[in-house]
């Protein structure tokens, strides 16, 4: 087969003739089920990816679903490829069906469940009708005030056969939630020996998120505020200080309110935001779910766009020149 | 490692540990320390010596029954039967906090209950006839399939899992099985257990594609 070119979402690329969709997509590490494909105008239904061949001068135009984000700039923890940067919670939904919409509406690829239950009044303890193994899942060590508690429940958790993730979370503070520092640490240690990929839940202390790092974390994960709070990032510069000092995926998570916040998240150079009351405790949930999806898409977009230079002097942004006076 | 080892009654403290020291060689991550019969003054002693062995592989054990001697070997946690303290009063045993609690269900309204009570993990079966659990009724890989769809939680299939039936187990949803006699009456407890993990794993890869 020779190489022509044809136009990709208003680009030249050069491809083999006659190559289908299917094997196309593959090429650009573009998950079938994430596209949707307009070819020479009309959109290609996805059974017919493999029958349909490329040829010179064709147009073609890669529409991802929200959540995809660019197909190159996948996050990656612990060697996992994370194609959206919204981590979804499955704790406080009304019901299952709520989640399930919730989970449909903003396609996440990573959800968190909790080993342990907390609340067990106000949480659903299945998740009847959700597929599961259609997501990386999340466990967290929520319920231990322990090193040595968290550390059995990450043992417990990979025993039962899920992955080697585990998010290690101590409580330090009945209160506000806030996690023990010295405890996260021994778990992390621990855990990180024991071969789990640990994300580490900590508060936004800069010196606590480096020593996780140390200590073999395969991300990060600052709070914005306490857990369930819905108030919002409450300390950009220490994200900021964060971002900068830690060489493994920042993730905030822990009481984000609204969109807008999780876009500044991204913005700052957090990979991902973890969301849970914010979205189940929405007034309409899946909307809410699906505005995450979209806010950290955009947030990531003007993180790798660069922000604009702050001045403090005015400028037009209109012309000036050749204007009639 | 996906494999949860109970012990078997017969055999004393040296040759209970000699078969769980083989069974973590060969990659059990849980060992259930459970002895219907032995004296508990000995059982302490074995459950001391099962302390040493599980902390050198780094896997957790569980005790049968007794929360006090939990606390008192510093064990990983306890398993409850049906007939047992429900959870939440185990869980508020002085010298209790942060230990695991698990639970033998033997229905789906069993084992939904069992979460909301607040266990850790619940144990499903015997999904096949067993001897450790006489005149119990097999419950079928139905069950464990029922279960799988709606508990997010870690469970395990348990009661006659060995080799030759441990890919249905998996194909029903389980994706650990707890086991007594495939590895406690194994002449070589280490190679059993490295078999049958082998199986259990490579139906999981099976499964997922």
């Amino acid at each position: 087969m020779s190489q022509v070119t044809v136009t990709l979402n208003g680009k030249p690329r050069t491809v083999l003739d006659g190559v289908s969709l299917l094997d196309l997509l593959k090429q650009l590490d573009v998950q079938p089920s994430r596209v949707v494909v307009e070819h020479n105008r009309e959109i290609r239904r996805r059974g017919d990816f493999d029958k349909t061949q490329v040829h010179a001068g064709d147009e073609l135009e890669l529409v991802y679903f929200v959540g995809g984000g660019a197909p190159d700039d996948a996050l990656v923890v612990g060697g996992r490829s994370l194609r959206s940067r919204l981590i979804h919670g499955t704790g406080k939904f009304a019901s299952n069906d709520v989640l399930a919409r919730c989970l449909t509406a903003a396609q996440p690829d990573m959800i968190t469940v909790a080993i342990r239950r907390l609340n067990l009044e106000g949480g659903r303890s299945e998740l009847e009708g959700i597929d599961l193994r259609r997501y990386t899942l999340l466990p967290n060590t929520a319920g231990a005030t322990t090193a040595e508690g968290a550390v059995r429940l990450a043992r417990l958790a990979r025993a039962a056969g899920f992955s080697d993730f585990i998010k290690v979370e101590v409580v330090g503070d009945e209160d506000t939630l806030l996690p023990d520092p010295q405890a996260t640490l021994e778990a992390t240690r621990q855990l990180v020996k024991e071969g789990f990929i640990v994300m580490a839940y900590t508060s936004d202390d800069v010196v606590q998120a480096i020593r996780l790092y140390e200590a073999g974390a395969a991300a990060v994960m600052p709070g914005a505020a306490p857990i369930g709070t819905t108030l919002g990032l409450q300390n950009l510069l220490n994200l900021e200080l964060i971002v900068s000092k830690v060489k493994v995926p920042v993730i905030v998570d822990a009481g984000l309110g609204v969109p807008s916040e999780a876009a500044r998240c991204l913005e700052a150079g957090a990979a991902a935001v973890l969301v849970n009351t914010a979205i189940a405790r929405a007034q309409n949930p899946p909307e809410m779910a699906r505005a995450f999806a979209e806010a950290v898409v955009a947030g990531r977009r003007a993180f790798r766009a660069g922000r604009a230079h702050i001045g403090l002097k005015a400028v037009a942004s209109s012309p000036v020149e050749g204007v009639p006076v | 490692m996906r494999l949860y080892l109970i012990t078997g009654d017969r055999g004393d403290e040296v040759e209970t540990s000699r078969i769980v020291e083989a069974a973590l060689e060969g990659g059990a991550t849980i060992i259930q320390l459970r002895k219907k019969s032995m004296p508990m003054r000995e059982q302490y002693r074995l459950a001391l010596a099962l302390r040493i062995l599980t902390r050198e592989h780094e896997a957790l054990l569980i005790i049968n029954d007794h929360a006090d001697l939990a606390i008192a070997a510093d064990a990983d946690g306890v398993h409850l039967g049906q007939d047992d303290l429900p959870p939440a009063a185990v869980r508020a045993l002085p010298g209790f906090e942060g230990r695991l609690i698990g639970r033998s269900t033997h229905s789906l309204a069993q084992a939904q209950l069992a979460v909301h009570e607040g266990a850790d993990y619940v144990a499903v079966g015997p999904v096949y006839p067993t001897p450790t659990k006489e005149g119990r009724p097999a419950v079928g890989t139905a069950l464990v399939s029922r279960v799988a769809g709606v508990i997010d939680r870690p469970f395990l299939a348990v009661g006659g899992i060995e080799l030759d039936n441990v890919a249905s187990v998996v194909d029903a949803g389980a994706a650990a099985v707890a086991v007594v006699r495939a590895v406690y009456d194994a002449t070589d407890p280490a190679e059993a257990t490295r078999r049958l993990h082998e199986a259990l794993v490579t139906r999981l890869e099976v499964a997922r594609r």
